[in-house]
């Protein structure tokens, strides 16, 4: 029948209904193609830097300082004659490093709060919402410095302080994702079959609420890893020696005039990786949103 | 309501619609959502268009105002003489509100929640008026208490929310008449609406044709609302009108088998447990152009109605598209 | 008479009106007050009314989808109201619902198979093959092709939708279902195919229906009995030809004569004035603000539903 459109199979995994990503119609969104392109550049090469990178992203040489791109270092050197581009690939592993955390945290998290608190309201609702609110209260970034102003600098710390504040803005969201869906008909419907709750949510709750969960982890990694150059960049983050993007920005700001690859080439990664997870989040929840099929 | 028919009979032909056309662009190919309408309302005259969903009614409706997003539409529409698809955008706006009023389903959603009634009443006047805001007000006033509603001055300083549905209805059936048009078009102006508001919304429709002249397009899908105001109906199927008659001649006699399965699969109200009659399968978007539209689900279907799409014969007051009409008993 | 399969004694819905931070707590809305009525096994009590008059929350309240605030629902000697919620999710599978909206009572993720399968994965009553028989042999009892199971709701029309929804509240074998405007949403052709399906399945299973609708054509067309709602109460109860032909309360009057229909054309109705307020009220009758024939004994006296002409009756001008 013409009334009928046909619609990607779909496959299923951990019980529920999970949309099976069609191969090539997901490649026809210039989204999912332009920003996947990105990440998997930026996955690949840190996964492989001991073996791709041109040179020991540690080793200084002091004779061939601040060398501009070109020639044998492609990207130049810095102050200390390391190779940019070196530095630049196994930075690539700090960044994903921060954002996976980050969004693995913010997802049980948020999710587990998310869905208590949305699902089944009352008391509950209210402790979870109003912790939710004290934690908003503060700038994102403050809090994020507090913290590790407390815990001291570092990588670890500030992993640990870029999740915990991912939590609230992903919880509060979910949240009203959860209302929402709740108050579907084929929710009743579920319940007037006899559905308890944790059935209703595994199998109507959750699967509908993945585009949004992917929209918000995209905007999670992205955001953290912003926070985390800006931690860095602070002096409050990685510490030196480490390749880190954002502080490769800072050592680089002293250079700004004579050398001023030292901070586009970080910044732009950044600009690239962070742009690359929003266009992918918002790529993805399109085609995985039945409802958005024309 | 008894004998509306004279005074229409000899008005002039108000809006002519001559092969309405009306494309879609998709990604599979071209959607043709109104395939060739033709149809005519005079002054005073209240004309019903009826079809399922998806039959093309409300795209003929919003055609004649010219409010369909990224449609092409072809043919010919005509409101006193002048066409409207040539017509420039300015020109349009300035026929909408003022010659064409618009009264759509659903109130609450036409209405703009954060002005008051009142407030949106003097800008639809303003907008094809030089009134002052006295004057409009004034205006604005005078249609409230014409559509019944009694507290004309509270609605006025009212918000939609405050308002009941019916009222609510009310409110937007006066801002459709502000300006006094000569062609209202009602879009299931009924529906969202409980029994005994519906009825009172009805009632008042047809008071305002006889009191302005107003002729009334009625987008419905009840042919029961039909039987109860309409001078004429228009019955829709697949994005063209198969039969066009008087609505008593309609109802009592209908020559289209489309329109006989619709007023038969109205359950009767002599209650009694039959079957009701059911026209097998639904509606399909893209029918054959090649063939009669319905012929896939038409009991009479013959291979002259698979092989050829039949022309809109008129023949006196009654219009019908039909190779195999159905008898009508005299 | 045998024993009613359903009786309903006193059911009550009140919502808490929202509390404010200033000022006294606002009245609760009555949204069922005080409404008792019996379903007899494998009837059809149509249940008619405007919109706001509880209909469709004593189809829910029956069910304990919404729990009320008084009453009981006693259903095979249980009071349904007093029981566990472990209890009631089991005693779900002799009772089900039919919603009114087929595109939105469809998850949309999930596939007709799994639809159709839903109610028996929840009560993890068949799987594997036993699961795939079951639920060929729904999707054939409703009419639908087999090719269908493995398709979306998205890809049929609203009229298969509403089969795919009776299909899955058939899965448990029911005794008992709620169809809450049904085939409201429906275009007239389609309606009558579920309508027809519906009472074939009737006939068939034996089951008992709560059909509500607002369209009183329909109802009339399908209930054996027919009960009529006005503001949260049951106003006129009756079989559904003495309730069309002579309808005794004034606001089932007054409904009948608003409803459109073909035959009687252009007729000059009786048109009731005013609409249904928003509230109830806390005395006298509740149809008496817009009743043609109030007296001042409405004002004070709230009327209590009385036997007269085979059927119960509220209303103080009927004795």
């Amino acid at each position: 029948m013409s009334l009928m459109r046909l619609d990607p199979a779909r496959g299923r995994i951990a019980g529920f209904a999970l949309p099976r990503l069609p191969r090539f119609r997901a490649l026809r969104n210039w989204r999912v193609s332009l920003g996947g392109a990105i990440l998997l550049v930026v996955l690949v090469s840190s996964l492989l830097a001991p073996w791709i990178s041109p040179f020991d992203p540690y080793a200084q040489d002091l004779k061939a300082a601040l060398l501009p791109p070109g020639g044998s270092h492609l990207l130049g050197t810095d102050e200390f004659g390391r190779d940019l581009l070196s530095r630049l690939i196994w930075g690539g592993r700090i960044a994903l490093l921060v954002a996976a955390v980050s969004v693995v945290v913010s997802l049980i998290a948020g999710l587990f709060l998310g869905l208590v608190a949305g699902y089944f309201g009352g008391w509950l609702d209210a402790l979870i919402m109003r912790g939710v609110d004290i934690l908003l209260a503060f700038p994102n970034f403050l809090l994020a410095i507090a913290m590790v102003a407390i815990l001291g600098p570092g990588l670890a710390n500030m992993l640990v302080a870029i999740a915990i504040f991912g939590i609230p803005g992903f919880v509060r969201l979910y949240r009203a994702e959860v209302l929402t869906l709740k108050g579907a008909d084929y929710v009743e419907a579920a319940r007037s079959m006899g559905a308890g709750p944790w059935q209703v949510i595994r199998r109507h709750i959750l699967p509908n609420s993945i585009p949004l969960v992917i929209v918000l982890c995209s905007l999670r990694a992205a955001t953290a890893i912003l926070v985390a150059s800006g931690l860095s960049f602070l002096g409050l983050g990685v510490e030196p020696p480490l390749p880190d993007w954002g502080a490769m920005l800072t050592n680089g700001r002293e250079y700004l005039r004579v050398a001023p690859h030292l901070t586009t080439v970080p910044g732009l990664a950044i600009m690239a990786l962070v742009f690359a997870f929003n266009i992918f989040g918002d790529g993805l929840r399109d085609i995985l949103d039945p409802r958005r099929k024309h | 309501m008894s004998c509306p028919a004279p005074i229409a009979a000899l008005a002039p032909d108000l809006l002519t619609i001559r092969n309405l056309r009306v494309h879609f662009p998709g990604q599979t190919g071209e959607v043709l959502a109104v395939d060739g309408v033709d149809l005519t309302l005079r002054a005073g005259e209240i004309v019903g268009l009826v079809g399922e969903s998806g039959s093309g009614k409300s795209v003929t409706a919003m055609s004649i105002l010219r409010l369909v997003p990224g449609a092409r539409s072809s043919g010919q529409i005509a409101l006193e003489g002048r066409d409207l698809i040539g017509l420039g955008a300015a020109e349009m706006r300035a026929l909408r509100g003022d010659r064409i009023g618009m009264v759509f389903q659903n109130p609450m959603t036409s209405l703009n929640p954060a002005y008051t009634i009142g407030n949106q009443l003097i800008e639809a006047v303003r907008l094809h008026r030089p009134l002052g805001r006295g004057a409009a007000r004034k205006l604005a006033l005078t249609r409230l208490a014409e559509v019944g509603l009694t507290d004309a001055a509270r609605v006025f300083t009212s918000y939609p929310h405050e308002l009941s549905g019916g009222m609510r209805q009310r409110a937007m059936i006066a801002m459709a008449m502000i300006c006094a048009p000569a062609l209202l078009i009602a879009d299931e102006p009924t529906t969202a609406l409980g029994v005994t508001t519906q009825a009172q919304i009805l009632h008042l429709l047809d008071r305002l044709r006889r009191e302005h002249g107003t002729a009334i397009l009625l987008i419905t899908h009840d042919l029961a609302v039909v039987a109860a105001i309409c001078d004429r109906v228009a019955v829709m199927y697949a994005g063209s009108v198969v039969e066009e008659a008087p609505s008593d001649d309609l109802i009592d006699r209908p020559r289209h088998p489309y329109t006989r399965a619709l007023i038969e699969a109205i359950p009767s109200e002599t209650g009694d447990r039959r079957r009701l009659y059911s026209i097998p399968g639904a509606a399909l978007m893209r029918p054959d152009a090649q063939a009669c539209a319905f012929a896939p689900r038409c009991a009479t279907a013959s291979e002259r109605c698979r092989a050829a799409r039949p022309p809109l014969i008129t023949s006196g007051a009654r219009g019908l598209r039909c190779w195999h009409p159905l008898e009508v008993s005299p | 008479m045998t024993e009613p399969l359903l009786r309903i004694k006193g059911l009550v819905k009140h919502y808490p009106g929202r509390r404010r931070l200033f000022g006294p707590r606002p009245a609760p809305t009555r949204a069922i007050d005080g409404i008792s009525f019996d379903i007899h096994a494998g009837e059809t009590l149509g249940l008619v009314g405007e919109s706001g008059c509880g209909k469709s929350t004593t189809g829910r309240a029956i069910l304990q989808l919404v729990r009320p605030t008084a009453g009981q629902v006693r259903y095979r000697h249980q009071d349904l109201t007093a029981l566990p919620a472990a209890q009631m999710r089991d005693l779900r599978r002799e009772m089900q619902m039919i919603f009114q909206d087929p595109y939105s009572s469809l998850d949309p993720r999930m596939r007709v198979a799994d639809l159709i399968a839903e109610p028996l994965d929840i009560h993890g009553i068949a799987r594997g093959p036993a699961r795939r028989e079951k639920v060929a042999e729904l999707l054939d009892a409703v009419g639908l092709p087999a090719s269908a199971l493995s398709r979306y709701p998205h890809e049929f029309s609203g009229g298969q939708r509403q089969r795919i929804g009776i299909a899955r509240a058939l899965a448990l074998s029911p005794k008992f279902i709620v169809a809450d405007e049904a085939v409201s949403a429906l275009d007239v052709s389609i309606q009558a195919q579920v309508i027809n399906l519906m009472q074939d399945l009737q006939d068939r299973l034996g089951l008992t229906y709560l059909f509500i609708s607002h369209n009183l054509n329909v109802v009339r067309h399908i209930s054996d009995r027919v009960g009529v709602m006005y503001l949260g109460q049951l106003v006129e109860i009756g079989t559904s030809r003495d309730v069309f032909a002579r309808p005794l309360h004034p606001y089932t009057r007054a409904l009948i004569d608003a409803a459109p229909s073909l035959n009687a054309r252009r007729r000059e109705r009786v048109i009731l004035q005013g609409e249904v307020p928003k509230a109830g009220v806390p005395r006298g009758c509740i149809f008496r603000s817009r009743c043609p024939e109030a007296r001042a004994l409405c004002a004070t006296d709230r009327p209590q539903p009385r036997e007269a002409d085979g059927r119960l009756v509220a209303c103080h001008n009927i004795s």
